[in-house]
């Protein structure tokens, strides 16, 4: 049984994890924090049955599925994602200061890969943001989304051009107009399976 | 330069092992049979490119800090459901004790209260008649009989029982039963005028 102690020490411990995929989910703090929310909200609420070895796990998908319902609920478009400054969120990052030049830069940069993120679809965003941000494993990112390893490395991969499709625009246009087209009956189909 | 929208005849094979290449998944043969490939390939050598800038660019997102207020929302959300349920144990305990007791009172009502006299066997099959006579006026809808039979088939017998049996728990009833009675046949009289 799951202590009051060793749950709020869980919390501690995984809390930045979870806001930094909501926040990158989302693109938005105030949907991050209401998402990071409910999420160790219902973890409280279920700690004793959460096995101590599958507790990462299930945080991510239950921060995956929370997002999911949000981004529903709140029928967000791809316009409207992260329409908070991005260099505003990411001064909340923990990381050393460059000098002013290339911070500024570096700053640019991220911002641009920041929104070009948010405007991918699901499962796609997620699944990278586990893989490139948080430096999960395939492994670790099949078995807290259950879902099959070749599915995690297929969804990976053609997130990956669709991005570097954005990121570079004069690479394949036509590719990710097409993924595009389908996204809707894959954000379902992994709602479902989530 | 003009983005080419199939791969090369025998680029298909590397697709996939571009992305392992990336994540470092890949070595030995395999890695230096893509390499050697990449070399002479200029559609596979753009692709490993922009996926290994892509990649890299995912990776300068830094992790973000959770704010405090988000975990004492938590904990303020955890203090108001703890209350709740204890309110809810707190309620669902009274009201199993209340009809616990109400049950031992009334299924054990002859060990406190005297045997009933004949007199009060009497007052009680008056008032079991009384009930008939008036469950019969108030389908009449004749409200002045009904309560003219409320206060001299109930309201009287139970002021009877009271003094009969006294201080008992039978006793305490029936003079909170003739007090409600009386106070609805009071209400009657002066409706029927």
């Amino acid at each position: 049984m799951a202590t009051s102690q060793a749950i709020r020490r869980v919390i501690d411990q995984q809390r930045h994890r979870v806001y930094t995929l909501a926040y990158y989910t989302l693109g938005s703090h105030a949907d991050a924090e209401d998402a990071t929310q409910e999420t160790l909200v219902r973890f409280w609420r279920s700690a004793d049955r959460i096995e101590p070895n599958r507790v990462e796990g299930w945080l991510v998908r239950t921060t995956t599925n929370v997002c999911i319902d949000l981004i529903r609920k709140r029928s967000r478009s791809r316009e409207s994602f992260g329409t908070e400054s991005s260099e505003q969120s990411l001064n909340a990052a923990r990381s050393e200061t460059p000098e002013p030049a290339a911070h500024a830069a570096a700053n640019e940069s991220r911002q641009q890969v920041d929104q070009e993120l948010g405007a991918l679809d699901e499962p796609f965003r997620s699944l990278l943001i586990l893989r490139e941000i948080q430096g999960l494993a395939y492994s670790q990112i099949a078995d807290a989304l259950e879902m099959p390893l070749t599915q995690v490395r297929v969804y990976l991969h053609r997130g990956r051009r669709m991005l570097a499709a954005r990121l570079t625009p004069t690479l394949e246009p036509g590719r990710t107009k097409t993924e595009s087209e389908t996204k809707d009956a894959q954000t379902e189909a992994y709602a479902h399976d989530a | 330069m003009t983005p080419e929208p199939t791969p090369p005849a025998g680029c298909d094979a590397y697709d996939g092992v571009i992305d392992l290449v990336i994540d470092g998944d890949i070595d030995g043969d395999a890695r230096a049979q893509f390499e050697a490939h990449r070399k002479t390939c200029s559609h596979c050598a753009r692709v490993y490119e922009e996926l290994a800038r892509a990649k890299q660019a995912l990776a300068s997102l830094p992790m973000l800090e959770c704010p405090d207020g988000v975990v004492a929302a938590v904990d303020a959300e955890r203090r108001v459901a703890r209350r709740t349920t204890t309110t809810s144990t707190t309620r669902y305990a009274a009201i199993t004790l209340a009809v616990a007791a109400a049950l031992v009172i009334a299924l054990m009502p002859q060990e406190e209260a005297p045997q009933p006299t004949p007199t009060e066997a009497e007052q009680i099959a008056d008032v079991r008649a009384a009930l008939s006579e008036l469950r019969s006026a108030l389908a009449d809808n004749n409200t002045a009989s009904a309560a003219l039979k409320l206060r001299r088939g109930l309201v009287e017998p139970l002021e009877k029982t009271v003094s009969a049996v006294g201080d008992t728990k039978l006793g305490e009833w029936s003079a909170t039963a003739s007090a409600m009675l009386n106070a609805v046949a009071s209400t009657s009289s002066s409706k029927s005028g």
